[in-house]
């Protein structure tokens, strides 16, 4: 909540900079339309062929941000070993689609000459496509969610090795505490997987519209189920870990 | 009479010694600190010596399978050794997808630019 009040306190100052040394007759001219008289003032007074550039060169600068934003997100998705196909199909296209969008609201941007329509034209980048809001938290969430999930499966596996090692110490060892402590790490990559691998599914679909409801709750949901997934995981590793000390006599399990 | 049984024991005594060829002492408790001690702890284990240290081109010692000594109790020490070099791996990967989770939702300021 209080992030959301700093966020916004933060568009509503930097809007209101931009409006008081920049373009504040535009602003004024749509909240205010009856005052006709102080608007032609001040359009007399500003330079608007400045305003327009300066305008403009803040706007192709946030879309390069986002095109480049958008090709490490790609290059990300391209290089794990763990994102499904599917997903990885899915997150591709969406960068796809949002690379054409941007490039087309930049040749647009370019061409415009008006502070007022370059003022809508740039609100309209944060506003839909939200790449930092919806387009960055909901791939690291697909990635994130999709490597838990394999991790959890290549634990199984890590556990499944320990247990023919138990079952092949012979009637002369102890290994009840090995066992133990491999059932506990079984158990831990049980819970994890369950819990980490809904997310994906639950937000790769998200898009600007979304914004605020029902993306927020979403990817906030989303985040705080794969830092849960996340610490179980780790536990079940150290569970692994301990039951393989047990059978070596280490004497340190946890 | 005394006299007689006297001189038979010293004879018997020096008869005795003579023997042996060295008189007899209680054998002393092992020092901790003493040079033949020390040396004795340090001699290798039979199964230690087997083979030498194979010695690497680059002249590091590297560790032979004859040389670990199992754990009282426990498996082999090399027991799980794959295993635990998948869990590092594990781990790594573990951290590294919450790392970009948190730097993911981090990301999310640079919406209020421009």
């Amino acid at each position: 909540m209080r992030k959301h009040i700093v966020r916004r306190a933060l568009v509503i100052s930097l809007a209101a900079g931009l409006l008081a040394t920049a373009a504040a007759p535009a602003a004024i001219a749509q909240d205010e339309p009856q005052d006709t008289t102080r608007i032609d003032r001040f359009d007399d007074r500003i330079d608007t062929v400045a305003v327009a550039e300066r305008i403009k060169d803040a706007a192709l600068a946030a879309i390069d941000r986002r095109l480049e934003t958008l090709d490490r997100l790609t290059a990300k998705v391209e290089a794990s070993d763990h994102v499904t196909r599917e997903h990885a199909a899915a997150l591709l296209a969406d960068y796809r689609d949002a690379r054409a969008g941007l490039e087309a609201l930049a040749g647009e941007i370019a061409a415009e000459t008006d502070p007022r329509v370059l003022l809508e034209l740039a609100a309209s980048i944060a506003a839909d496509f939200r790449i930092y809001l919806i387009v960055v938290p909901k791939s690291v969430e697909v990635v994130v969610s999709d490597t838990i999930v394999a991790v959890a499966r290549r634990l199984e596996e890590a556990g499944a090795e320990v247990q023919a090692i138990i079952d092949g110490a012979g009637h002369d060892r102890d290994v009840a505490e090995a066992q133990r402590l491999l059932n506990a790490a079984m158990a831990d990559a049980a819970r994890a997987a369950p819990v980490a691998d809904p997310v994906a599914e639950s937000v790769i679909d998200l898009a600007a519209p979304d914004w605020p409801d029902p993306a927020d709750r979403l990817l906030s949901q989303g985040r705080s189920d794969l830092r849960t997934a996340g610490d179980t995981l780790r536990s079940g590793i150290e569970h692994l870990r301990a039951a393989i000390r047990a059978l070596r006599g280490d004497g340190a399990t946890g | 009479m005394m006299r007689r049984r006297a001189a038979t024991l010293m004879l018997f005594a020096v008869v005795a010694a003579g023997c042996s060829g060295q008189t007899q002492s209680p054998a002393p408790a092992e020092d901790p600190a003493s040079p033949a001690t020390t040396a004795a702890r340090q001699a290798p284990a039979p199964s230690d010596v087997t083979a030498p240290e194979p010695t690497a081109e680059d002249g590091t010692v590297t560790t032979t399978t004859a040389a670990i000594e199992p754990a009282a109790g426990g498996l082999d020490p090399t027991v799980g050794g794959e295993i635990d070099q998948t869990l590092d791996e594990l781990v790594a990967k573990l951290d590294q997808a919450i790392a970009g989770l948190e730097a993911g939702f981090a990301e999310e300021e640079g919406e209020i630019t421009p």
